[in-house]
């Protein structure tokens, strides 16, 4: 089961406070025995628990954690006016032609296919970082992606057995 | 262009509030320094310097400083 947990916040905390507060209140690990470390690319993961596997993502505004039993990509994004350039220069031709295929809900369109990508390379968790290293996230499988709005925000959550699994998202206080 | 001139260009790009970053920021301290950002950046500096920025070269800015750098010399205002 994936689990995706919200936080609205009026100020930044971090991935590890975050983490901390879903693990003691929702996952039943006490605070002596979560460990955080890093892989080799900078990817966090609990030391002591190898089937508990998390990614969190942050914007102004919200924070996000996917907790899963396999590894898992979490990426969120708000709803804004984009820089279009970063589209023409960046986006793979299918990524361009989905976001100005019409003239309405180009921003929402964007913030889809940018929290996509950015859940991809989280979910690698290689060192891959969105775009230096090109790729079309509409030929990585969308059976393994899961995207969502909340509000004003676009949320994507990427997973090998993404579709064997229901995502429930639990909103939380901080 | 001066530094000042160009720290306000970056906190535009990171929709920073003005006075939130300083030539000595380090870039690991500022949220808003995300991939979004950095792809904003290369596209600035295209536009705004006339200048190729690579991903390889942005992984090795540690401060504002770095960028500010790139960006050139830094001239008097008018």
């Amino acid at each position: 089961m994936i689990r995706v947990f919200l936080a609205e916040v009026e100020s930044r905390i971090t991935s590890e406070i975050f983490i901390q507060r879903i693990a003691n209140n929702h996952l039943g690990i006490v605070r002596e025995k979560l460990i955080i470390d890093k892989n080799q690319y900078g990817k966090p993961f609990l030391v002591n628990f190898p089937n508990v596997h998390y990614n969190v993502s942050h914007t102004k505004g919200l924070i996000v954690c996917a907790i899963s039993d396999s590894c898992v990509g979490i990426d969120v994004e708000r709803i804004k006016p984009f820089n279009k350039c970063i589209v023409e220069k960046f986006f793979s031709g299918n990524e361009r032609e989905y976001v100005f295929t019409c003239q309405e809900n180009q921003d929402e369109r964007f913030a889809e296919i940018w929290t996509k990508k950015e859940a991809y390379v989280k979910w690698l968790g290689n060192g891959i970082e969105v775009p230096f290293e090109p790729f079309d996230i509409c030929h990585e499988g969308e059976e393994k992606l899961y995207t969502f709005s909340h509000g004003n925000y676009y949320i994507s959550v990427f997973s090998e057995r993404l579709a064997k699994i229901n995502v429930s998202e639990v909103i939380i206080n901080i | 262009m001066t530094n000042q001139e160009k720290i306000a260009l970056l906190e535009d790009m990171m929709e920073l509030e003005e006075g939130m970053i300083t030539q000595d920021t380090t870039l690991i301290d500022v949220e808003e320094w995300d991939s979004m950002a950095k792809l904003s950046l290369i596209v600035l500096m295209d536009e705004e310097f006339s200048k190729t920025l690579t991903g390889k070269k942005i992984k090795e800015f540690r401060t504002i400083q770095d960028i500010l750098d790139i960006m050139g010399e830094e001239q008097e205002s008018n």
